[in-house]
Parts: structure tokens; C-alpha cells; sequence
């Protein structure tokens, strides 16, 4: 594995440091459950102790999807990781495809109102284009290149 | 690892999507929850659990397993919501897709965060999609049509 990460959350960061978060929040999740289920075992019973082992590890997946989620810039390839600890869900766009990307504001609507977002326009050779949103889309889309003209 | 060989158009922000998605893998995990907590309480009390509570939790725990699947074909299709192929449309639903064929479409028409394409058979398909000026501009390329906004 190679190539930048631009995460959907949080900073740009390398592969490693990716692999780095997701085994630390899988091992934090994991030792703060258990430890929680030893304290609620001990002072009060253990199935509560279990109850809260279980709420807590059930976490796993918002924690390692908003650490590890992210587009990966590959020599030959563009990677999509979508992250929820027990599984992942990987897309690539062959690099060739890619001609280049700019970015762009949008709109989106939500219950609390609307709120703008960048958004990085890849555009894929003969195909158009499509959208990804990641934190960085300056990063992404310097690191694509330039839109054709 | 799928593999993107045509534009994919999101309805909305997809991280915001794949949050939720990872919030929802909480659910198996608190359905658990639940009956220890009735069980730990009952402990408490030196009581019997009550026969319609271990039903009540059973069934919450059956029902949050059971939705999960549910849940995450439902988001997923909110993710890859538009396909845009050269000679149709995969409008993916949470159960199935719905193809619109580019030599059925008469009018493509933008508003905001939504495109209608109207049909020659009259019909028309509403697609919120994230990015819509792209969309079209996709359409455009791929299909050779002309819309108005």
C-alpha cells in the first residue's frame, strides 16, 4: 500500500499513520469496554458489566469510520476506503481514466438547514465527471492535477 | 475491490451517509444491551425477569440484527445513488435500480439540488445528486444532450 490518504474526516495523512488510528481505536474501544465492564461487574453485577461492555464496543465502527475512512492516491489507481472496523468497503478509478479534477462548493441540505461543502469534480477520460468529498479537496485535487480545458 | 468504470453520483454529502451507516452497526450491539439490563436489574431486586420482558428484548435483539442488512442497502444506494452509463441512467433504489435509457429521456431540466429528467413516454425521474452541474455536464458529454436550466 501506497500513496497519500485524504481522509474523510481530519488531516491528509500516509497509509501508516491510517493503519496506526485504526489499530488504535480498535485496541482503545476494546480495553475501555472491557474496563468499564470490570468496574459495572464489580460494584454493581455482571450483567451490567456485559451491557456495558457491549454498548461501548459497539462504537467501533463511527470511531474507525471517522479516523480511517478516506481516498487514497495510488500511482496507478484512485482508492476509495470506506471504513467501519469489522469490514471495509474499497472502489478504485484506474488512474488512467483519471484526466484531472478541480475544486467546487456545493449546497447541501440538511434538517438543520443548508451548508456549504468543497467538493473535489474528478474528471474521468470520455466519461464526464463524478464527485468525492474528502477534508483536504485542495489536496486531492492538486495531487490529480489539473481539469482539461 | 469494485472497481468504477462510469461516474457515480452520491445523493448528498457521502460521508455524512457512511456516518450514519456506521452509526447503525451500534444497533446488534445495544439490541444486547438491553435484556442484560433487564436481567441486571432484576438481579438487583432478587426478582424473577418477567416473561414478557425476555420476549420484548429478544425481539428488540432479532429486530436490530435483522435491520442491520436493511439499513446498509439502504445507504449504500444513497451512496452510489446515479450511475451515469453511456447508454442509460442506474438510479439505484434501496431494493433493486431503475435504468432510464438515454434514448428514452426528451428534457433534462435543473433546479437546485435536483435534475428531472422528463421521459417521451411523459414520465418524470426526480435524482437529488450531489454536485448537479457536473451531473449534467456528464450527461451532456457522454449522451450528447442538451439541457435547460
Amino acid at each position: 500500500m501506497n500513496g497519500r490518504c485524504y481522509r474523510f474526516y481530519g488531516k491528509a495523512a500516509d497509509p501508516g499513520r491510517i493503519r496506526l488510528y485504526r489499530i488504535a481505536a480498535m485496541i482503545g474501544v476494546t480495553s475501555a469496554a472491557v474496563a468499564v465492564m470490570v468496574m459495572f461487574g464489580v460494584l454493581i453485577n455482571w450483567y451490567f458489566g456485559a451491557a456495558m461492555f457491549a454498548l461501548i464496543f459497539g462504537g467501533v465502527p463511527v470511531l474507525v469510520y471517522l479516523l480511517c475512512s478516506h481516498v487514497r492516491v495510488e500511482s496507478d489507481r484512485l482508492v476509495i476506503v470506506r471504513d467501519y472496523g469489522f469490514f471495509k468497503q474499497e472502489e478504485e478509478v484506474p488512474r488512467h481514466l483519471i484526466e484531472g479534477a478541480e475544486v467546487i462548493t456545493e449546497e447541501i441540505s440538511t434538517r438543520e438547514g443548508t451548508r456549504r461543502i468543497g467538493v473535489v469534480r474528478v474528471y474521468l477520460r470520455d466519461r464526464g465527471c463524478m464527485p468525492l468529498v474528502v477534508s483536504d479537496p485542495e489536496g486531492l485535487a492538486r495531487e490529480l492535477g489539473p481539469p482539461p480545458s | 475491490m469494485r472497481r468504477v468504470e462510469w461516474p457515480v453520483y452520491p445523493q448528498g454529502d457521502p460521508r455524512g451517509l457512511g456516518l450514519i451507516l456506521a452509526t447503525s452497526l451500534n444497533a446488534p450491539f445495544t439490541g444486547a444491551a438491553v435484556p442484560l439490563i433487564i436481567k441486571g436489574t432484576c438481579e438487583l431486586g432478587g426478582e424473577p425477569v418477567p416473561s414478557e420482558a425476555i420476549l420484548g428484548a429478544g425481539l428488540l435483539f432479532l429486530s436490530s440484527v435483522v435491520m442491520l442488512p436493511v439499513a446498509f442497502k439502504v445507504f449504500s444506494s444513497f451512496m452510489r445513488r446515479v450511475v451515469v452509463r453511456p447508454d442509460c441512467l442506474e438510479v439505484r433504489k434501496p431494493f433493486g435500480a431503475e435504468f432510464v435509457r438515454s434514448d428514452e429521456v426528451s428534457e433534462l431540466v435543473v433546479s437546485d439540488d435536483t435534475v428531472v429528467l422528463k421521459t417521451m413516454d411523459g414520465r418524470e425521474v426526480r435524482l437529488q445528486v450531489l454536485d448537479t452541474e457536473g451531473f449534467t455536464e456528464t450527461v451532456r458529454r457522454l449522451w450528447g444532450f442538451e439541457f435547460e436550466r
